[in-house]
């Protein structure tokens, strides 16, 4: 199955010359990455471009690693370009910021984590996609630029809905900044699937601090449930403050399925999702703990 | 209105000039823009080892390639996308009388009945032997989780890859080398 005709094609391998495309064609171009996503809407006539921008060979838009801002606060940053194979296999992730492996490493298959980038689904924006909860769990910043400067937004602000994302037409995302937790946080992620590699019927994120043993601040997402992943403020503010107990957890897990409004889809009912969530909310509330006691995000 | 239903009407049809070099060969090809890199290796290089399965969204890995050293959907690829690349297709794996080990495995341990899935099956296994030589039975199914088999059950692919596996484990350095140059 063929794409519409595609009548202009360019492969910017600078920034700059990305961003003066990008003004200059805006609304037609489409921005083309791992293309993973896009190459199958362009196949079903789903989504249309008359210009095709690929980002493929930009080398600002590759940075990986950790580095120390000028406000002197460590990030660990990520390029829009990264591949989900990095994501899922790359030591300082493994080590220091397994959430996101936790969710890298069961994106599609190997074909795909070999193509695809976490800036193309950042800004698909798929409600079931599975960076997005870590992204937001991490409390991470998401850089646009273009060539009429830069936007900073939260990963919170930058999700407004079903595939829909703050980001203009003549901007693109440059990276995302992740900031270093503090003394005694752990994070986890778990995706429930139909089929291995799926997208999510249900996925939960969460970040919980520890302070001899009392949390001081949690954040928790859930995706695959809504238009846009949704954060489940109720079950942190009773995390917040108490000593962390297995059975405190599965109090805590009560209060996530009582608080989240999930729907039904063709994929699963809302009941089914209710059921998932209360077996796997707490193993992935667990998860974090245990990672907080080995300082791993 | 879903935002995914807003289709507009289609673009004109540009073209570009692309070399590749696919299986050692050099080729220099002007194509549409449009068209994806599984067609271009099949109708323009008549290359009809890489398979077509099921055309769309990339679930079926029978196009499976290896670009530039690692393996994609080469239908959810433009062809323009491979201007400059390295590619190996099943066509440069092996020949019919000197099969690659992976060809043989699948040979041996009969792990194919239709034959359809096989050509893109063995892109992968070819890309998990390169690193990874001696897989577990649980990294061959993950590293398989792209390709769809309808007649096997897998049982006999896995047993295939076991297979190609002990064999270039038993050779030399240099022929091992030799057989994952891409």
């Amino acid at each position: 199955m063929y794409p519409a005709p595609i009548s202009e094609y360019f492969a910017p391998s600078t920034l700059e010359e990305c961003l003066d495309l990008l003004d200059q064609y805006g609304n037609q171009a489409k921005i083309l990455a791992g293309g993973q996503s896009l190459i199958p809407l362009l196949k079903l006539r789903m989504a249309d471009a008359p210009i095709i921008i690929d980002i493929n060979r930009v080398i600002e838009l590759q940075e990986f690693g950790e580095k120390f801002l000028e406000s002197g606060n460590r990030v660990l940053r990520i390029g829009a370009l990264t591949r989900h194979k990095t994501l899922a296999s790359h030591p300082l992730v493994l080590s220091k910021y397994p959430i996101i492996s936790d969710a890298a490493k069961y994106i599609g298959d190997v074909q795909i984590r070999n193509r695809g980038t976490i800036g193309g689904s950042l800004v698909h924006a798929d409600p079931a996609a599975d960076l997005p909860v870590p992204i937001l769990v991490l409390d991470s910043t998401l850089r646009l630029v273009s060539k009429d400067g830069e936007r900073t937004f939260s990963a919170d602000e930058f999700f407004l809905g079903l595939m829909m994302t703050v980001i203009e037409p003549n901007e693109i995302l440059a990276h995302i900044d992740i900031p270093s937790p503090q003394p005694g946080t752990g994070a986890a992620y778990y995706k429930y699937s139909a089929v291995f590699g799926d997208f999510a019927i249900i996925s939960i994120g969460a970040r919980i601090t520890l302070q001899d043993g009392i949390c001081q601040s949690s954040r928790i997402y859930l995706g695959g449930v809504n238009p846009r992943p949704q954060r489940a403020v109720e079950t942190e503010e009773f995390l917040n403050g108490k000593t962390i107990t297995s059975e405190i957890l599965q109090k805590a897990t009560d209060v996530m399925v009582e608080e989240v409004i999930v729907e039904s889809d063709m994929r699963a009912s809302d009941t089914f999702r209710k059921v998932l969530l209360k077996q796997y909310g707490f193993d992935v509330l667990s998860k974090a703990v245990q990672r907080a006691k080995e300082e791993q995000i | 209105m879903h935002p995914l239903q807003d289709v507009q009407k289609p673009g004109v049809e540009g073209t570009k000039t692309i070399q590749v070099r696919v299986n050692g060969q050099i080729y220099k090809r002007e194509v549409p823009i449009r068209m994806l890199l599984v067609d271009f290796l099949r109708e323009e290089l008549g290359l009809t080892g890489t398979h077509v399965g099921c055309s769309v969204e990339g679930r079926c890995g029978a196009c499976t390639i290896v670009l530039n050293g690692n393996n994609v959907k080469s239908c959810l690829l433009l062809a323009v996308q491979a201007d400059g690349a390295d590619i190996l297709t099943v066509e440069g794996l092996g020949e019919p009388d000197n099969l690659h080990p992976i060809q043989e495995g699948f040979w041996e341990k009969h792990g194919l009945q239709c034959g359809y899935c096989t050509p893109g099956m063995m892109m992968s296994v070819y890309n998990l032997l390169k690193v990874n030589p001696h897989p577990s039975v649980a990294e061959i199914r993950e590293a398989l989780v792209g390709n769809i088999c309808r007649c096997t059950g897998y049982e006999h692919i896995i047993e295939a890859v076991q297979y190609a596996a002990d064999r270039i484990a038993a050779m030399p350095k240099e022929e091992r080398d030799k057989l994952f140059s891409y």
